[in-house]
C-alpha cells in the first residue's frame, strides 16, 4: 500500500507533501474543501489556509449554513438527542429522512407516554407555514390533518421537532424555527437538527473558536472573512476561480473533473479524476485517536482509534510547515 | 536562569510588601534575593522597573471564555467577528488581550459537565494565560435525585467524580433548580419555589451542593448564580440567600445583577448599597460583581428561564435558548446603553458595590464577560474604580433620573494599589486555594505584571509594560514576544468509587450511553495537536507538555 500517489504512481509520504506544498505555495487562489476531519484537522487546515491565502469549505457547508442561517437570522429553541430520549412526551419528525423514534415513554418522565408524528411530503415550507399559523389561531384553510398535529403540538409538556437540513429548505427550517418559538408562549418545544455528516458540526465549532466563523471563509486578504457564496468551493471550481483544490474528503465530489486537485484521503480510497497529488492518511478516531462531534451525545466525543496510521492534521502540518519554507 | 526586576514598587499585599526593591525569578519561580556576594546567582537577565508597579499575575475567576455556549455566541454573531472588536473574542484574542492587561488565569465559570471536552478543547487553545472551569451542577437530574432523597454523601461522591471527570476546578449552580422547572414550563424561580417533579426547593439545592463542596474539600467554595436575575426588586433574593449560607462559605457570582429594588418612578432603583452592607457583615461571603460597561455585548449564562425572559430584549434581535441534559443555556445579544435608565442605574449599582463592600478580599473584579460587558472593558473600569475625578466625570453625562436612584455620586472611595492587588491577584488566589499564585513570595509561579503609571489609568491598565509567565517574558507593552501556553488547573478530588458503578447504570437506563462518554481525558487535547509543535527531547521522541495542574483539596 502506498503512502502517496504522484501523478498516479506510488510515492513516499514526503514527496507528495513536499509536492503539495509546492503547488499550494505557487497556487494564486487555492480553496481546501471537503474538510472532512476532526477537529485537530480542522484546526490545521485552518493555519495551512492563513499560510497560504485559501479559502476553506466542508463538503456539507450547504446544510451547515442553512442551519446556521435560521439561527443568525431569527434564533432557535434547540435540544439535544440525549434530552429528548430522556424527557420529549411529543417528537414531530420533520420530513423524510429524519430516522423513526421509538414511542416508548421518555426515560426521565416514565409516567409520560410518547406521541411521534411525523409532518412529510411536498411543499413541506408552505404546510409549516399553514401549521403554524392555525396553532397561532388564524382563520386559514388547512386540511385535518394539520388541525390534528396541532392539537398534539398544543399537548406536548415537552415537545421536540427533529428535523434536518440536510433536506429542509431554507423556507421550511424558517417557518419550523418560528413554530417552535411560537409554541414556547404556552409549553416547551426545541428544535433537534440533524447533524451534517464529515463531522460537519465539530469542524464548525473549530473554525468558530478560532475565527469567529463557521465555514466556507476565505483569507485571500489575510484576515479570516466568512462569505457562503464567494468561498464556496464548488462554484469557485466551476467558475474558473480557484486554480488548485486541496480536497479533504474521501469520494471527490462532482466538480473535482474542473480543477487541478490535490487529495487527503483515507487509505485505500481510488479517486477520479486521478488527482495529482494523493496523499493517503487514516480514519480519525479509527486509525488515530481524535476529538469528533459525537451525533449520538450531540456533543465533542474522543475516540482512541488504532493509533497506526498519520492523521490528516498530521500531514497537514507537515505541507503548513513546507509552504513557510517556500 | 536567574532573571533581576529592579527598581519598581513592589505591591504583594499577600506577603505584607509595598516597597521599591526587587523580585528574582528563577526559571518559573520567584526566588528569595541570593545573599550579597554570591556571584554564581548574578542575574543572566536585568529589567529596569523604575517607576512602575509591580503585580502578581491577575486573576479572573468569572468570565464566560470558552465552551459550547460562548461558541455559539459567536456563531451567532458573525456581523460583529470582523476587525477584533467582538464581544466574544476567538481564543487567540481571549489570551493575548487579558495577557497583555497583566491576567494570568482566567475562570471559565459555567460548564455543564457533558460539554466539558469542548470548553476544554477551546482553552487548551487559548494562548498565554492559565484556565480553569467550574463545573455546572444543580439542575441535572441526577443531582436532583440525590438532593430529593437527602444522600448527601452520595452527593459529594457524585462532585468528585464530576470534577476528576470534566477536570474542573470547583463547582458551579446556577439559579438552582430553575433550569429543570423551565422544563416544566416555569417561567419564575426564586428561593424558596420547589422544582416541578422533584419537591426539592432552590434552597434546598444550594444548601446541599455548599455542604457537598465544603465536605469534598474543594478548595472554592459553592459558587452561586443567585435566583431572579435582573428583575426589580431581586435585592429581596440576594439578602436572603445570604442569610441562607448560615456563615458558611459561600460566592455570589455576579452580584450586581441582584442588587435592584423597585423605588422610583420606574419601580426600578440600585439597592446596592443595601446589599454591600449586608456583604460587609457577612464574612464567609464572597461576590464577584459583574459590573454593566456600555457598548454592545451578548449575555450568556444557563439560566435558561431567565434567558427566556430576556428573548424581547435582544438586540440585535435573535437568540439560542438551549435545553440540554444537565444544563443547555440561552445566548441573547444586547446592547447597554448611556441613555437607558436601567442600564445607567446597573452601571451605579456595580459600581457602588465595588467601593461599599469594604474588604477587597470579598469583592471580585469582573463584569461577568461578555453579560455586563466584554473583558476588554476591564480597563476603564479600573480607571474609574481608582479615580474619582473621571467617574464624577462619567456621571455628569448620564441622566440624572437614573442617578438618583442610587448612592453613586456620593462615594468619593479611590481603590489604592494595594487594594487593586488584593481585589485581582491575593484573594482570587486564595478563594480559590492556589497556593503559589496572587503574590509575589519566594515559591511562587513567577507570573508578574508591570504596569507603567500613568494619567491615563485605562491606557495603563490595557497594555501592561511587561508581562511575564512562567517566568518568561511574553508581552511587552502588550506586544507579544513568543508563543507560550499555560495549564488548565483542577481540583484533584478523592471520592468514593461506588458512585461510579452507579452513575454507569443511570447513563445506560436514561441515556443509553455510557457515563464515561463525557469524560475529559488529556489524550483527547494531546490529539487535537492545539499547540505548536512542543521541542524534541534528546531522546528524539515528542512529548506532549500535560495540558493540566492539579489543584490539591483540602484534607
Amino acid at each position: 500500500m502506498p503512502e502517496a500517489l504522484l501523478g498516479g504512481e506510488a510515492a513516499l509520504r514526503a514527496e507528495a507533501i513536499a509536492a503539495a506544498a509546492k503547488a499550494l505555495a505557487a497556487s494564486r487562489n487555492p480553496v481546501i474543501a471537503g474538510l472532512m476531519t476532526d477537529m485537530a484537522g480542522a484546526i490545521a487546515a485552518l493555519a495551512l489556509a492563513r499560510a497560504t491565502g485559501a479559502a476553506l469549505d466542508h463538503a456539507y457547508a450547504g446544510w451547515i449554513l442553512r442551519d446556521l442561517d435560521v439561527l443568525r437570522s431569527f434564533g432557535g429553541f434547540l435540544t439535544t438527542p440525549l434530552q429528548t430520549r430522556a424527557l420529549a412526551d411529543c417528537v414531530l419528525l420533520v420530513g423524510e429522512t429524519v430516522p423513526d423514534f421509538a414511542p416508548s415513554p421518555p426515560t426521565l418522565a416514565p409516567e409520560r407516554t410518547r406521541t411521534v408524528l411525523r409532518l412529510a411530503g411536498a411543499g413541506l415550507g408552505v404546510r409549516l407555514g399553514v401549521l403554524r399559523a392555525v396553532l397561532a389561531g388564524r382563520n386559514i384553510a388547512a386540511d385535518a390533518a394539520l388541525h390534528a398535529l396541532a392539537e398534539s403540538l398544543r399537548a406536548a409538556r415537552f415537545g421536540v421537532a427533529v428535523f434536518s437540513a440536510g433536506e429542509l429548505d431554507a423556507l421550511a427550517l424558517e417557518m419550523l424555527a418560528g413554530l417552535i418559538a411560537d409554541l414556547n408562549a404556552k409549553t416547551r418545544f426545541f428544535g433537534l437538527p440533524m447533524a451534517a455528516p464529515g463531522n460537519a458540526v465539530g469542524v464548525m465549532h473549530a473554525l468558530a473558536a478560532k475565527t469567529g466563523y463557521p465555514v466556507r471563509i476565505g483569507f485571500a486578504r489575510g484576515e479570516a472573512e466568512h462569505d457562503p457564496w464567494r468561498f464556496d468551493a464548488a462554484r469557485m471550481a466551476e467558475s474558473g476561480e480557484t486554480d488548485l483544490v486541496l480536497w479533504i474528503g474521501e469520494s471527490l465530489p462532482e466538480w473535482a473533473k474542473r480543477v487541478r486537485l490535490i487529495a487527503l484521503v483515507p487509505e485505500g480510497v481510488t479517486l477520479k479524476p486521478m488527482p495529482e497529488v494523493v496523499m493517503f492518511a487514516g480514519k480519525p478516531g479509527i486509525d488515530h485517536a481524535a476529538v469528533l462531534y459525537d451525533a449520538e451525545l450531540g456533543t465533542l466525543a474522543f475516540r482512541r482509534g488504532a493509533g497506526i496510521s498519520p492523521s490528516i492534521a498530521e500531514i497537514l502540518q507537515s505541507i503548513t510547515k513546507s509552504v513557510q519554507a517556500w | 536562569m536567574v532573571i533581576r526586576i529592579f527598581g519598581g514598587r513592589i505591591v504583594d499585599p499577600a506577603n505584607g510588601r509595598d516597597e521599591i526593591g526587587d523580585l528574582w525569578i528563577q526559571e518559573d519561580r520567584i526566588i528569595a534575593p541570593p545573599e550579597a556576594g554570591k556571584s554564581a546567582d548574578a542575574p543572566a537577565q536585568e529589567f529596569d522597573a523604575s517607576g512602575m508597579v509591580v503585580l502578581a499575575g491577575g486573576i479572573d475567576i468569572h468570565s464566560h471564555i470558552a465552551g459550547t455556549n460562548v461558541n455559539t455566541a459567536r456563531l451567532l454573531l458573525p456581523e460583529h467577528a470582523a476587525g477584533g472588536t467582538s464581544p466574544v473574542p476567538v481564543g487567540e484574542l481571549i489570551g493575548r488581550l487579558y495577557a497583555a492587561m497583566g491576567f494570568s488565569l482566567v475562570v471559565e465559570p459555567a460548564i455543564s459537565p457533558h460539554v466539558a471536552l469542548q470548553a476544554q478543547c477551546e482553552l487548551a487553545g487559548i494562548p498565554f494565560i492559565d484556565k480553569a472551569i467550574l463545573s455546572a451542577l444543580g439542575n441535572d437530574d441526577f443531582c436532583l435525585r440525590l438532593v430529593r432523597a437527602g444522600e448527601e454523601t452520595a452527593l459529594v461522591d457524585y462532585i468528585g467524580r464530576t470534577l476528576s471527570a470534566t477536570r474542573g476546578l470547583g463547582v458551579k449552580t446556577i439559579n438552582p433548580g430553575g433550569a429543570a422547572a423551565f422544563r416544566e414550563h416555569a417561567t419564575a424561580f426564586s428561593l424558596d419555589d420547589e422544582v416541578p417533579r422533584y419537591g426539592v426547593s432552590s434552597r434546598a439545592i444550594m444548601k446541599a451542593l455548599q455542604r457537598a463542596t465544603k465536605t469534598l474539600g474543594v478548595p472554592h467554595p459553592l459558587h452561586l448564580h443567585c435566583n431572579n436575575l435582573g428583575l426589580p426588586g431581586n435585592v429581596e433574593t440576594a439578602l436572603a440567600t445570604i442569610a441562607a449560607a448560615e456563615g458558611e462559605r459561600l460566592h455570589l457570582a455576579h452580584l450586581q445583577f441582584y442588587a435592584y429594588g423597585k423605588e422610583g418612578p420606574r419601580q426600578f432603583s440600585s439597592a446596592a448599597a443595601r446589599l454591600a452592607e449586608a456583604v460587609n457583615a457577612a464574612p464567609n461571603i464572597t461576590a464577584d460583581v459583574g459590573q454593566v460597561m456600555f457598548g454592545q455585548t451578548v449575555t450568556i449564562s444557563l439560566d435558561t428561564i431567565r434567558q427566556f425572559n430576556a428573548l424581547g430584549a435582544a438586540h440585535p434581535r435573535k437568540f439560542a435558548i438551549i435545553e440540554a441534559e444537565g444544563q443547555g443555556g440561552g445566548i441573547v445579544p444586547y446592547k447597554y446603553r448611556r441613555t437607558n435608565f436601567y442600564n445607567v442605574v446597573q452601571w451605579a449599582a456595580g459600581l457602588e458595590l465595588f467601593l461599599l463592600i469594604r474588604d477587597p478580599w470579598r469583592v471580585f473584579f469582573t463584569t461577568d464577560h461578555p453579560n455586563g460587558a466584554p473583558f476588554t472593558a476591564y480597563p476603564d473600569l479600573f480607571a474609574l474604580l481608582m479615580d474619582r475625578d473621571l467617574r464624577a466625570q462619567w456621571i455628569a453625562e448620564l441622566p440624572k433620573d437614573a442617578m438618583e436612584m442610587t448612592t453613586l455620586p456620593a462615594i468619593t472611595r479611590e481603590y489604592d494599589w494595594p487594594e487593586i492587588a488584593v481585589m485581582t491577584r491575593a484573594a482570587p488566589a486564595r478563594l480559590l486555594g492556589l497556593a503559589d499564585r496572587g503574590h509575589l513570595g519566594p515559591g511562587a509561579r513567577a507570573d508578574i505584571a508591570i504596569y507603567r503609571p500613568g494619567p491615563d489609568k485605562a491606557a495603563m491598565f490595557r497594555n501592561a509594560a511587561l508581562v511575564f509567565k512562567d517566568g518568561v517574558l511574553i508581552m511587552r507593552d502588550g506586544v507579544p514576544l513568543r508563543s507560550h501556553f499555560g495549564k488548565a488547573l483542577y481540583a484533584k478530588t478523592v471520592f468514593d468509587p461506588a458512585i461510579v458503578r452507579r452513575l454507569a447504570a443511570y447513563y445506560e437506563t436514561s441515556f443509553g450511553v455510557s457515563h464515561e462518554a463525557f469524560d475529559v481525558v488529556p489524550e483527547a487535547l494531546e490529539a487535537l495537536a492545539l499547540r505548536s509543535s512542543p521541542p524534541a527531547r534528546s531522546g528524539g521522541a515528542r512529548e506532549t507538555p500535560n495540558p493540566f495542574e492539579e489543584v490539591p483539596c483540602l484534607g
